[in-house]
């Protein structure tokens, strides 16, 4: 990018965030309840500084749900498409104090929505790829590691070489500004008057307290994803029958894993109508539709929208066939299918990047307690040939441990 | 607290083609291939206006009804067949059943169209081999067509076509006009009945349709087999042919299903393994499945 | 789901709770999209997909956002709330007047709020009746506050006939923690349920008859038991036989706990819901007026029955369930997360929740239970709250025999908690709607062995027989089922029930049951 890393004072970045916040731009981390969500601030003031993560994926803002597809009127039983310029223009917005994990899975949705996966930019989604054009990423680097982070397995983090809009990262006397893709320069721009030259020294400074971060979190961790370990045996399909039984034996089936994951991008498709529609009689059971209030003989008229809802392939009905087929019968089947999207060579050479950016969010969203550190790890047993990781205690002990430590550290 | 404000992205491009956006084509005509009786499920066949779209064999679109959603079609017409475009479908579920029942001048839903076809090129000069088990039939007689359009750059041509009951074979109506262009056609019914066998021609058999690999006299060196038919029939035939026929994997040629939605490599629901039925198929050889196999099984 | 709308929406996500099951997870709504909060005791971070789905209620097509009356024979027509109110009131001054208060049943819900369940006491003190009951009270029975962190930090734990992950799914993730910890975890179910795998020790039982293979029980052991007990037919049993005991009910509705607590329970000459589905069938009770309970769920031969019996039926409910579609007046109702109230959890925690959503009608259960009270009522007060205290009564199941060697039970693991909320989401319903495409008529299910013993197949037809009757469904095959059990879907609970003469009454819990029968299964005779 044209010139080396720039400068941000602490009052220039105070006065960065009141602009933006001001032209009704920024999302930003704000304390809710107890809970550390990403939502547009109005007053710069309530902007929250002192936070590892959100549990929550700020990837809402790049991959909104429910989100209109198509919308179309039936008039006398005929459907007619609502034109494309009725649909809203997506904001120009900024979101301060993304993580390093969450910008490398907005990079990884970034590449799968091109349609680059496949060398077919025809089938590129121009929606995504709008408001990710409109959302300037300002990343923070973590000096602080989480109980659940897992960034440094994963090359997620704690700080990224490249995928950034900006990244900044907090040094003694200010903050070091990173700047990495053409929307980043935009932003710069228009923000010239407030950013200067970054000092000498700041770059060893910024390595410094990144490898401090790092060995914080060799030292400390209690998760980790063995990637090397779990990428070698998805790959070559080594994991029998027996492991995979077993992690879908504590899979509940209830999805969080894959809307939580920055890198996750299923989706369902669903046609809908709107509030209240839906007629009393219920039909046959064979015939009742996907979605309420759906055809299920004739298409009442109305407005009715083609929706993009979250899904999760983990789900039976993600793969069920009409008339009753399912591919994938058993969970542990399914589970294998999530997995070898995370972590399989095949998907990383398609893909780009590994499927998991280590933000750990799995492992507090998975009701039974089965984040993808756990399941990597039973891989890695399986591939070095020792039992399951520790006996039940010590793995007790290292949760008890971890527990406490969890609620002194802030979200 | 301020309202997000609405404004065009920086660039103000002109928004990209919606590629969820559906063309909506007209049915210009309707004939039922298979009567619903008992536990047959009612197969019809429409033509739909063409328009402008092109498309090759093996390839499919995604077929939609308004209110209900979409599913994927594969083409049974040749490209080289201007004008009408066919697609056969069997009510299976509830999209597919509504398309049933649409009638000439009804609207239908179209996005593609979808997916890698056959490589025909591959084709030229040598035998072909067709076993299509039951409604299987349906996606190869896109391909099967466009061969006889250009008959005299392949050599044998046969087509081994089975079904559960004689009742639910498809297309009877055209096979004379199949085996006047030089198809060898032969026929098997898992489940028979007494008038279907009392008759010998087409040749046909009461059994798996893989009961009429044995008497086939296939040169291995030149043939390129295609099948299509119910998951557990393509596993099945696909290692017959191989270790009886000794056909090398490469040159066994199939197209899978799976359930779909986006049909361009989005959603994620047609994945088997790393490949996308949508994208990277419903066309894949043998020995791309069995490579797949190896993790899970794609069929 | 009217994205556009939403999209304009501004404002920051507020927190409400789950309407599904008992747990009462928090949650934040951002538009129509659910997540959890993880600053939360129950949710800490995790929902299941009933709950990921919940936001998908707000805008749903399935909601009920104008009021509906019909003319005689004639189907319901969309009409403005105030006529359709009056015209409730009306008829109902009207019956009172001729009939009495006392010819009026009211049905409320397991999912609206503690308040809400005040005010629909409040109502039938004024209108004079007794009967005041919700059919969503199924087989609770009440035990002292138990949370789950001490499930989590329990080193003794037993099962009683729960699946656990599909009822109460924060209960299981306790589970499952304790489990990591090194407790001993028993299991005594019929089934081998998922978790199994967790369990130090698998006790298997005829359905029925969980609690006689209970035991010796620890001091300090916490027994968590599910309506699987109650519906069986065991529940004064359960009562009695843990008394005193560390056990935890889980509760089956958001408010279930609640809602008994504020006093939605028979008491005094009142009849129970079912006697009350009975008495309307029966012509005795001319008026039914119904909040947020669909008895059509699971009584549809008898729900049809008592609403032709009355000359007055009043759904009103949020989402257009099947006992709406058949009523005479439908009024909108809300979510809970567009009201202010008290919910209580099945671990007795009482949360308030505050609208987190903008409502669809102007007014809720409550608004309209107190609304009707003013207009039709005379003002009496209700008395003290009752305590629920379920007297004994109910019967164990059968055992089978030489002669019908099956046993017939209910299979609550299919149940989804809430079916009408359910059916109005995307996501959930995906999910759910399988069971009901898979197997259109409905079907049981059995053990892979019995099946092949029988020479079955999946999904082929099984005939089921008992001294009373039989039912001819199709087979679903799991190996989780006890060999010699023969389980029925939640749906088919009435016309199995019915059939096979398992469809019974509990005089003490005063709910209807499934016993367990003891049944003969066959293939199909083969028709000519």
């Amino acid at each position: 990018m044209s010139g080396g890393p720039r400068w941000l004072t602490r009052e220039g970045l105070d006065a960065l965030l009141a602009r933006l916040a001001q032209a009704g731009e920024l999302i930003a981390p704000v304390m809710v309840e107890g809970d550390l969500l990403y939502l547009p601030v109005g007053d710069a003031a309530d902007v929250c500084h002192d936070y590892i993560n959100s549990h929550l994926p700020p990837k809402e803002y790049l991959l909104p749900t429910p989100e209109l597809l198509v919308a179309y009127r039936v008039t006398d039983g005929a459907p007619e498409l609502e034109p494309e310029s009725e649909r809203l223009a997506p904001a120009a917005r900024v979101i301060f104090g993304i993580r390093s994990c969450d910008v490398a899975g907005a990079a990884y949705l970034e590449r799968y929505f091109s349609g680059e996966l496949f060398g077919r930019p025809d089938t590129a989604d121009g929606q995504f790829a709008a408001r990710r054009e409109a959302t300037t990423l300002i990343s923070v680097v973590c000096q602080r590691v989480s109980p659940t982070c897992m960034c440094v397995c994963c090359g997620g983090g704690p700080a990224l070489e490249r995928g950034y809009d900006w990244q900044l990262t907090e040094l003694e006397a200010g903050w070091l500004v990173e700047i990495g893709s053409p929307r980043g320069e935009r932003l710069a721009e228009r923000f010239a008057d407030l950013l200067g030259e970054a000092p000498a020294a700041a770059g060893a400074e910024k390595e410094a307290r990144v490898r401090a971060t790092v060995e914080s979190f060799q030292a400390t961790a209690t998760h980790r994803v063995p990637t090397m370990a779990a990428t070698r045996m998805m790959s070559a399909g080594r994991m029998d029958e027996a492991f995979w039984r077993g992690v879908g034996d504590r899979c509940f089936e209830c999805g969080g894993c894959a809307f939580v994951c920055p890198t996750c991008w299923c989706f369902n498709v669903v046609d809908v109508g709107g509030p209240g529609t839906s007629v009393f009689e219920e039909a046959p059971a064979a015939q009742r539709p996907m979605a309420p209030g759906g055809a299920s003989d004739r298409v009442r008229d109305g407005r009715w929208e083609r929706v993009r809802l979250r899904d999760n392939c983990m789900l039976a009905g993600f793969v069920r066939q009409a008339g009753g087929g399912y591919p994938r019968w058993t969970c542990g089947e399914r589970c294998l299918t999530r997995f070898f999207h995370k972590l399989s060579q095949q998907f990383q050479e398609r893909a780009g990047a590994l499927g998991c950016t280590g933000c750990g969010r799995c492992i507090s969203a998975c009701l039974g307690e089965e984040g993808i550190d756990r399941i990597a790890e039973g891989m890695r047993d399986a591939l070095t040939g020792v039992g399951r990781a520790s006996a039940p205690d010590a793995r007790a002990k290292a949760a008890a441990k971890a527990k406490a430590a969890a609620s002194e550290v802030r979200p | 607290m301020t309202a997000p404000v609405v404004r065009p992205g920086p660039g103000a491009a002109p928004a990209p083609a919606n590629v969820y956006a559906p063309r909506l084509t007209r049915v210009l005509d309707r004939r039922v291939e298979i009567e619903a009786r008992g536990a047959s499920r009612p197969v019809v066949t429409l033509s739909l206006e063409r328009g402008d779209l092109d498309y090759g064999p093996g390839q499919f679109f995604e077929a939609g009804v308004f209110g209900a959603g979409e599913i994927p079609v594969s083409i049974s017409s040749p490209p080289g067949l201007p004008g009408a475009l066919y697609l056969t479908v069997r009510a299976a579920g509830l999209v597919s059943t509504l398309l049933t029942q649409k009638q000439p001048g009804d609207l239908v839903s179209l996005r593609g169209p979808c997916g890698r076809g056959f490589p025909l090129a591959e084709y030229a000069g040598r035998d072909l081999l067709f076993v299509a088990g039951g409604i299987g039939l349906a996606p190869l007689r896109g391909l099967l067509w466009e061969l006889l359009l250009a008959r005299e750059r392949y050599g044998r041509i046969l087509l081994l076509h089975g079904a559960r009951t004689p009742h639910d074979l498809l297309y009877g109506w055209q096979w004379r006009q199949w085996r006047d262009l030089g198809v060898e056609l032969q026929l098997a019914a898992d489940v028979g009945d007494e008038e279907w066998e009392k008759e010998d021609d087409p040749p046909r058999v009461v059994g798996f349709l893989t009961q009429l690999f044995p008497k086939l006299k296939l040169d291995p060196e030149r043939t390129t087999a295609f099948l299509c038919g119910p998951p557990a029939m393509i596993h099945i035939a696909c290692g017959q042919l191989v270790r009886s026929q000794r056909l090398a994997p490469r040159h066994l040629v199939t197209t899978l299903e799976r359930h779909m939605k986006c049909g361009i490599g989005k959603c994620g629901h047609c994945i088997v393994v790393d490949r996308y039925i949508c994208m990277d198929g419903p066309v894949f050889r043998y020995d791309e499945l069995l490579a797949l196999d190896r993790i899970e099984p794609p069929w | 789901m009217q994205t556009a709308e939403l999209a304009r929406a501004p404002g920051r996500p507020a927190s409400t709770v789950c309407p599904f099951c008992g747990s009462g997870c928090s949650m934040f709504l951002s538009g129509t999209a659910s997540y959890p909060r993880r600053h939360h005791p129950v949710s800490e971070g995790a929902l299941c997909l009933r709950g990921w789905s919940a936001g998908e209620l707000l805008r749903s097509p399935a909601r009920v956002v104008t009021a509906y009356r019909r003319s005689p024979g004639e189907p319901l027509q969309p009409t403005p709330v105030e006529r359709a109110f009056d015209e409730a009131a009306t008829c109902l001054a009207d019956i009172r007047r001729r009939h009495g208060g006392a010819s009026i049943g009211i049905l409320g819900s397991a999912r609206i709020t503690v308040e809400e369940a005040q005010a629909l006491r409040r109502l039938a003190a004024a209108l004079g009746t007794p009967h005041l009951d919700t059919l969503q009270r199924a087989g609770y029975v009440p035990f002292p506050p138990l949370s789950l962190r001490d499930i989590e930090e329990a080193r003794r734990i037993t099962v009683l006939g729960a699946n656990l992950t599909v009822r109460q799914p924060q209960v299981a993730r306790r589970l499952v923690r304790a489990a990591d910890r090194g407790a001993r975890v028993r299991f005594v179910h019929s089934r081998r349920v998922q978790l199994y795998s967790l369990a130090a020790e698998h006790v298997v039982t005829q359905p029925g008859h969980e609690l006689d293979a209970l035991g010796e029980l620890d001091p300090d052991e916490l027994v968590l038991l599910s309506s699987e007990i109650t519906l069986s037919g065991q529940g004064s049993e359960a009562v009695a036989r843990l008394a005193g005991r560390r056990a935890m009910f889980l509760t089956d509705y958001a408010n279930q706990r609640g809602v008994i607590e504020a006093g939605l329970h028979p008491t005094g000459e009142g009849l129970s819901a079912w006697e009350m589905l009975n008495a309307a069938a029966e012509g005795r009770l001319k008026a039914l007026l119904i909040f947020a309970d669909d008895p059509f769920e699971f009584f549809p031969t008898l729900s049809a029955r008592a609403f032709a019996g009355v000359e007055l039926s009043v759904v009103v409910d949020a989402v257009k369930t099947r006992s709406a579609g058949r009523a005479d007046i439908v009024l909108p109702g809300a979510l809970l997360a567009e009201k202010r109230g008290t919910v209580v959890n099945t671990e007795g925690r009482v949360q308030e929740i505050a609208p987190a959503a903008a409502a669809l009608a102007a007014w809720n259960e409550g608004d309209i239970a107190a609304e009707l009270a003013r207009r039709v009522g005379d003002g009496t007060e209700p008395g003290p709250v009752p305590v629920y205290e379920p007297q004994p009564g109910g019967r164990g199941g059968e055992l089978p025999g030489e002669e019908y060697p099956f046993l017939a039970a209910l299979d609550t693991t299919l149940f989804w908690n809430s079916h009408a909320l359910i059916a109005a989401t995307a996501t959930a319903w995906r999910e759910a709607r399988s069971l009901f495409a898979d197997f259109p008529p409905g079907c049981v299910t059995l053990n892979p062995d019995d099946a092949r013993a029988l020479k079955l197949q999946y999904a082929g037809s099984v005939t089921v027989t008992s001294p009373s009757g039989s039912i001819t469904l199709p087979a679903r095959l799991h190996a989780r089922m006890l060999p010699g059990t023969v389980w029925i879907a939640m749906p088919c609970w009435e016309r199995c029930g019915v059939k096979l003469g398992a469809l019974d009454y509990d005089t003490g819990l005063r709910v209807p049951i499934f016993r367990p029968r003891a049944v003969r299964v066959s293939r199909p005779q083969a028709r000519a």
